[in-house]
């Protein structure tokens, strides 16, 4: 069988800081009208992942912050919740993107912060579990958002964390990592929301750190990038999944850091800036913010550090006074 | 956002391109404009349910317009027909995007609240469909999973539907990790199912050894053996006794013996008490139907600590597995997978001169899967590590001696809790965290020279400690401020090399001294 990888070439792309900074600045404005439109049911998460990467390589500054706290006021619902666009229903996804929005923005104490967490702890099922709105659906993306968004407004403790744990836990597979429910296969993205949860709920000891880092470590491909799971294709979002995972649990030493960072660069839109998911492929802020975050993680270039856990700018972590937990190297 | 080559247009294409997105939008935002109207006036019937169904066919993720429809639907009491209807509307929608959350959702959730008479069997029929055309498709695997037991689907069966889908193409992670889980639920005679499985996955591995899946799922078959004991170590210091273990207890666990107090915790693996009343000098480890695991008295070590339970039969099996690996490696000596798991074997089994063939393999390891060499380096360290305790291991030996094994990492530290003399020199610890020495707390001579050390970051408060070797590192002088935790550190030793050695003296406390050698 041949292994799924793409191949680069032999040369490494140059580093095109000043297109990055002009490809996120752009969003909003006419150049990206129709995927912006199409993507408006995501709007709010969409907005996190451009501004906190621009937040990194635009020297902490975010323009037109008044417009975005106004946004994230348009999307405010009565329940507590908030959605992604006006018109659109609330979701826990983006309730926690509109609460990191709101700290990079230093403003989250101008939020309602008793509706959200009200809100929030009603998503939490009897078995520790959070759907992510009214209508049922559980997956451990939710744990993931809730304790985030809680502990950043310094409310975790009003949900049943105890359980919150269990849940996670309940989702442990033979392989170390981590599904969207118990049962469910292990997955690069669930595994950084459970081992996310577990470092914010300073549970870290359940993880079986040394088998969880070796399967992580085997996601590196000949290439350099780091694929989801066994036998597929590599994702620059993955070289962020995977690679805080490894770091949060002390072992991103076990692959190799100067191939990562190559097979990143090379997913950079050397002509209108961005990153796509992998050489080749059309740009987006998602992949953007995952590719710069990883390199910042590497401390490539003059990135601003950025929290392993939270996936926000370390000085913005710093300032809220939180201390996710992390293992040391073995 | 995944799979959108990036393609060169010529202006005019261009111009072609943004013309037809210009008409897609405006129909797009007249749609959505005219659902959510709908929605505004609380229109509940079958038009509304038409209206956005084009929406979804095109874009099955937008959450809300799925959410409009089951308030539909939950107002409306739907006819067999609109069921149905509604089914199919999702399966059309996975084919557009097969990993779309709330697409699968709907289904579920509409089989869950809406269907009087959900056919569960038919959904399964439509799982396996769709797995034979998508083998890895997390979300089917997992719906799967719900489907199965909705309709209480013997394991047995959906073993045999796993058992296809590897045997249609070994390389199936997906079914490999659903055979792990309908094992242990099953809670099935384990023994004979690690044998079977560890046969199935020798074909498989071998089939194709460049192949990770079953190789994965090997590793996981060989590391779920224990060793037999927990125990490593019980011994008293001044008026407490501690224990020593090999791993973390499971939590229905209990330490007895010596009294009716508690055993405290120091961490996972270190535990003591005080010393009171001693009705007897055994302590037992007992599970939570009080048979006795493990058991040892006070000042006493454990033999074999680190021996694997592992049953003549299954022993015979592995011996097997370990033959054709050998076979294996013969005609393909670069096989990483077939190395690595000819290295865990030979550890897990201990042939004679097991030790070194490991290390000698590890080398090779290293070099051909060089991506991952610090992990190899670590895991050579543990295993270092281990063997060096397992024949070190008599009760009246002060002395750890670990110098030149060329470790890279810490392990078993706190198994070194009595000793007073450890010798750690000639290793590169240059990115280990220092911290891991904290569980040394007997330790009074400590050597790190030659360590490749830059700095003391995180070096533990060892309240014994009174002679410090760092000869050979290049420490940054500011960071000798973390020894000031030592109480009772009386001799620091450095080399000549060692310039700036009055900043040095500024950073320690002054009843410490510095020996230059
Ligand atoms: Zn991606």
């Amino acid at each position: 069988m041949l292994q799924k990888d793409v191949k680069l070439d032999n040369t490494t792309k140059t580093w095109v800081l000043k297109k990055h900074i002009d490809f996120l600045q752009s969003f909003g404005k006419e150049r990206h009208q129709y995927e912006s439109s199409m993507m408006e049911f995501l709007r709010m998460s969409g907005m996190y992942w451009g501004l906190t990467a621009l937040y990194l390589i635009n020297d902490g500054k975010i323009p037109k912050e008044d417009e975005i706290f106004e946004y994230i006021k348009s999307c405010e619902h009565s329940c507590g919740g908030y959605s992604p666009a006006p018109g659109h229903d609330p979701h826990l996804l983006y309730t926690l993107s509109a609460v990191q929005i709101a700290c990079l923005l230093n403003r989250e104490l101008e939020l309602p912060t008793e509706k959200i967490v009200s809100y929030v702890s009603k998503l939490q099922q009897d078995d520790g579990s959070f759907t992510g709105d009214k209508w049922g659906e559980i997956d451990t993306r939710y744990s993931f958002c809730a304790l985030a968004c809680l502990s950043l407004l310094g409310k975790h403790n009003e949900i049943n964390l105890v359980k919150a744990v269990d849940f996670i836990k309940s989702c442990q597979n033979f392989d170390g990592g981590f599904g969207s429910r118990p049962g469910a296969e292990s997955h690069g993205g669930l595994i950084y929301c459970c081992v996310g949860s577990l470092s914010i709920a300073g549970r870290l000891d359940l993880v079986d750190a040394d088998t969880l880092g070796w399967w992580l470590a085997e996601r590196q491909l000949p290439s350099g990038g780091l694929n989801g799971r066994p036998e597929k294709l590599p994702d620059v979002c993955y070289s962020w999944w995977v690679f805080s995972t490894l770091n949060i649990l002390g072992r991103d030493h076990w692959i190799d850091k100067e191939e990562l960072k190559t097979f990143i660069l090379a997913s950079q839109d050397n002509e209108g800036g961005g990153f796509s998911d992998r050489p080749g492929d059309e740009p987006d802020p998602f992949h953007t913010l995952f590719g710069l975050a990883a390199l910042s993680l590497m401390s490539y270039d003059n990135i601003l550090p950025i929290d392993p856990t939270y996936c926000m700018p370390k000085a913005v972590i710093n300032r809220l006074g939180l201390k996710p937990q992390t293992l040391s190297r073995p | 956002m995944h799979n959108r080559l990036k393609v060169r247009t010529t202006e005019a294409q261009k111009a072609a391109a943004d013309r037809e997105k210009e008409k897609k939008l405006q129909l797009y935002r007249n749609t959505i404009n005219d659902v959510f109207e709908r929605r505004s006036r609380n229109e509940y019937d079958v038009l509304a349910l038409k209206s956005s169904e084009g929406l979804l066919r095109s874009n099955p993720d937008i959450v809300t317009i799925w959410n409009y429809r089951k308030e539909i639907l939950l107002h409306l009491k739907p006819s067999e027909e609109i069921i149905n209807d509604e089914l199919y509307l999702t399966e059309k929608c996975l084919q557009v995007n097969p990993k779309s959350y709330s697409a699968w959702y709907h289904r579920n959730w509409l089989l869950d609240n809406v269907d009087p008479s959900p056919d569960w069997n038919k959904e399964l029929q439509l799982c396996t469909k769709y797995l034979k055309i998508d083998e890895r498709n997390f979300h089917c695997w997992d719906y799967r999973q719900i489907v199965a037991s909705k309709c209480q689907e013997p394991n047995e069966n959906e073993l045999k539907f796993t058992m296809e889908m590897i045997e249609s193409n070994f390389s199936n992670y997906s079914a490999w990790h659903y055979r792990s889980k309908l094992f242990s639920a099953a809670g099935k005679d384990e023994e004979s199912t690690k044998i079977s499985e560890l046969s199935l996955v020798e074909s498989a591995a071998f089939t194709d050894p460049s192949d990770q899946s079953a190789w994965i799922y090997q590793r996981w078959l060989i590391g779920k053996l224990e060793p037999s004991k927990f125990i490593y170590k019980v011994s008293r210091i001044k008026n407490k006794i501690y224990l020593i273990l090999n791993r973390k207890l499971p939590n229905n666990y209990k330490i007895i013996g010596l009294g009716e107090t508690n055993w405290e915790q120091f961490d996972s693996k270190i535990w003591y008490k005080k010393l009171d009343n001693i009705d007897s000098s055994k302590i037992q480890i007992i599970d939570e139907v009080n048979q006795v695991i493990d058991n040892l008295s006070i000042d006493n070590v454990q033999q074999n600590i680190f021996n694997l339970n592992i049953s003549e039969q299954l022993r015979l099996v592995l011996n097997g597995q370990l033959d054709s690996l050998h076979q294996l490696l013969d005609m393909e000596p670069e096989s990483k997978w077939a190395l690595l798991t000819y290295v865990l074997l030979l550890y897990t089994l201990k042939p004679n001169n097991y030790f070194k063939n490991c290390l000698k393999n590890i080398k090779l390891l290293k070099e051909l899967d060089s991506k991952r060499k610090n992990y190899y380096h670590d895991l050579e360290s543990r295993y270092q590590i281990e063997h060096w305790i397992a024949n070190n291991n008599n009760n009246n030996m002060d002395s750890v001696n670990l110098k030149g094994y060329g470790l890279t990492a810490f392990y078993h530290m706190h198994m070194f809790l009595f000793n007073k003399n450890i010798d750690l020199s000639d290793n590169d610890l240059s990115h280990t965290n220092l911290n891991h020495l904290k569980n040394l707390i007997m330790c009074e001579q400590l050597s790190l020279k030659n360590c490749k050390l830059e700095n003391l970051d995180n070096f533990p408060a060892l309240n014994n400690l009174e002679v410090l070797d760092l000869r050979e590192n290049k420490i940054q002088e500011i960071s000798y401020k973390e020894l000031t935790k030592c109480k009772s550190l009386k001799k620091i030793i450095l080399d000549k090399k060692q310039i700036a050695l009055d900043k040095i003296l500024e950073c320690i406390n002054q009843s410490t001294n510095i020996e230059i050698l």
